[in-house]
């Protein structure tokens, strides 16, 4: 025997090999042989072929694991409706993108945001709903994402602020001039609650776009770390990535002076 | 790279990756470009540019569509027997009158991370992708969920059908049919599945194994007459 097949090195390589070879038991005997004995790894290999994984943190039995699995393979070919939901009153705002989805929730813009896990019977995750408010901001929210793996939601509004400078020119003139910026205004809560995340340092963080011919936000994202903001300009976009825990600009993409 | 003025879409793959579809412009042809971002140093990302076929060379903007924040499960997914196998997550891309494109982001993920801050030609990642066999003018909406891509092909009846971008759904559903204009990348098709929906279908979500049909019901209230 070449390794000891009953570390997790062992699996990655016989399913490494498995597929690389395209179907799963055009493997050389002694690993066909290590395959048919072990119904563990039968069932890891199916998973596998299906797009999933074996999640052994659940502590779940191993022929409830193949029942979830067969379930779960009858319901994408049969794909009948489980479910029938009525929820009422729900008014999407005009100004609002359409509902948004994440790492299995969706979220629907009306005066405060409104989430749903529908769940899954054979994830055995429960059916939860819930409703967390919008933060007040200036005009009105923009754009949002959510990470539910961090537990954060972050919403995009653009604040208009008018400067009045001087501007001194060369010949001992001088004007007043006026002017309008444009800040990226991001806010930070928590997807649960809609409170503050413990784990950022500011809960609004900003972006300021001098010469305020920012009227959008082309698209927000955001990870268990990073967010990235892009809003189109005159002529192409400017993308600024954060790190939303420390509220650290990373990088600034700017297609022309502005 | 990033020095002209081009249209952007983009969306974390993981903790610290984007993926950006980058649009056509006078200076450049669109490509798709996986973004780093781990380092906090204030350096420009390392970015690994993956081009397209001439097809896509007037794409002045790219829709690219994927699962959003399923890259770890989520707290409530830890009792799962199974998740997703995060390897096997699949993006397209629009031909908008031709269809879609598929392809798997974790082969992307995997030559960014071998080949990092390179140019990757379409010749060395198109087998990587697929084009799944939709008939267009049928075709109203569609959603990705882990490897898999359903498509919505009318709104008034609701058809579903899938298309199975797992291990196992290529071996068994990648057809020897190509498309030459994309150098000959193979079509995928669908695994059979056909719903219709009893119901009107406004929009469409997947996630986890469920899927949500939003359909609306208008009542209207008798006016009391005088």
């Amino acid at each position: 025997m070449f390794w000891d097949l009953s570390g997790s090195g062992g699996y990655h390589l016989l399913v490494g090999i498995s597929t690389e070879h395209s179907w799963i038991w055009q493997v050389n005997r002694v690993f066909r042989g290590v395959i048919l004995s072990s119904p563990l790894i039968q069932h890891k290999i199916d998973l596998y072929a299906a797009g999933l994984e074996y999640n052994a943190a659940a502590g779940i039995s191993l022929a409830e694991s193949r029942t979830a699995l067969q379930r779960y393979l009858s319901s994408l070919d049969l794909l009948r409706p489980a479910k029938e939901w009525t929820r009422g009153s729900i008014q999407i705002l005009e100004d609002y993108h359409d509902p948004t989805i994440a790492g299995g929730i969706y979220a629907i813009v009306e005066e405060s945001v409104r989430l749903f896990n529908p769940g899954s019977p054979s994830q055995r995750i429960p059916h939860k709903e819930w409703e967390i408010p919008i933060p007040s901001v200036q005009g009105y929210v923009r754009d949002y994402s959510f990470y539910p793996g961090a537990d954060i939601i972050a919403f995009a509004a653009l604040q208009e602020e008018t400067c009045v400078y001087l501007v001194v020119k060369f010949v001992a003139a001088s004007s007043l001039r006026r002017d309008s910026d444009v800040q990226i205004v991001i806010y930070l809560r928590t997807l649960s609650s809609g409170g503050f995340h413990p784990l950022a340092r500011c809960p609004t963080i900003s972006y300021p776009q001098k010469g305020g011919d920012v009227d959008d936000i082309s698209f927000i994202s955001i990870s268990s770390s990073r967010l990235v903001v892009s809003a189109p300009l005159e002529h192409g976009g400017c993308m600024v990535i954060w790190d939303w825990r420390s509220a650290q600009i990373l990088f600034v993409r700017q297609p022309f002076d502005a | 790279m990033l020095e002209d003025e081009r249209n952007v879409c983009a969306e974390f793959i993981d903790d610290y990756r984007l993926l950006a579809g980058f649009g056509s412009s006078k200076k450049s042809l669109p490509c798709i470009v996986l973004m780093d971002t781990e380092e906090d140093s204030g350096e420009v990302p390392m970015q690994t540019s993956f081009h397209l076929p001439p097809h896509f060379h007037n794409y002045t903007s790219l829709d690219l569509s994927l699962e959003r924040g399923v890259h770890k499960p989520s707290p409530r997914e830890h009792l799962a027997p199974f998740l997703q196998d995060s390897t096997q997550r699949i993006a397209t891309l629009s031909l908008r009158s031709s269809g879609y494109l598929i392809f798997a982001v974790g082969a992307l993920s995997r030559l960014s991370k071998s080949r990092g801050g390179c140019e990757i030609g379409w010749d060395e990642w198109k087998t990587h992708t697929a084009i799944p066999a939709i008939r267009m003018p049928d075709f109203a909406q569609i959603w990705v969920s882990g490897c898999r891509l359903f498509c919505l092909t009318s709104i008034m009846d609701g058809k579903v059908q899938v298309y199975d971008f797992s291990v196992g759904g290529r071996a068994k559903y990648l057809s020897e049919q190509t498309k030459a204009k994309l150098g000959g990348v193979r079509y995928l098709v669908s695994t059979g599945t056909k719903v219709c929906l009893p119901w009107g279908v406004d929009d469409v979500n997947g996630g986890h194994d469920s899927i949500i049909f939003f359909h609306v019901s208008i009542l209207f209230s008798p006016v009391p007459r005088d």
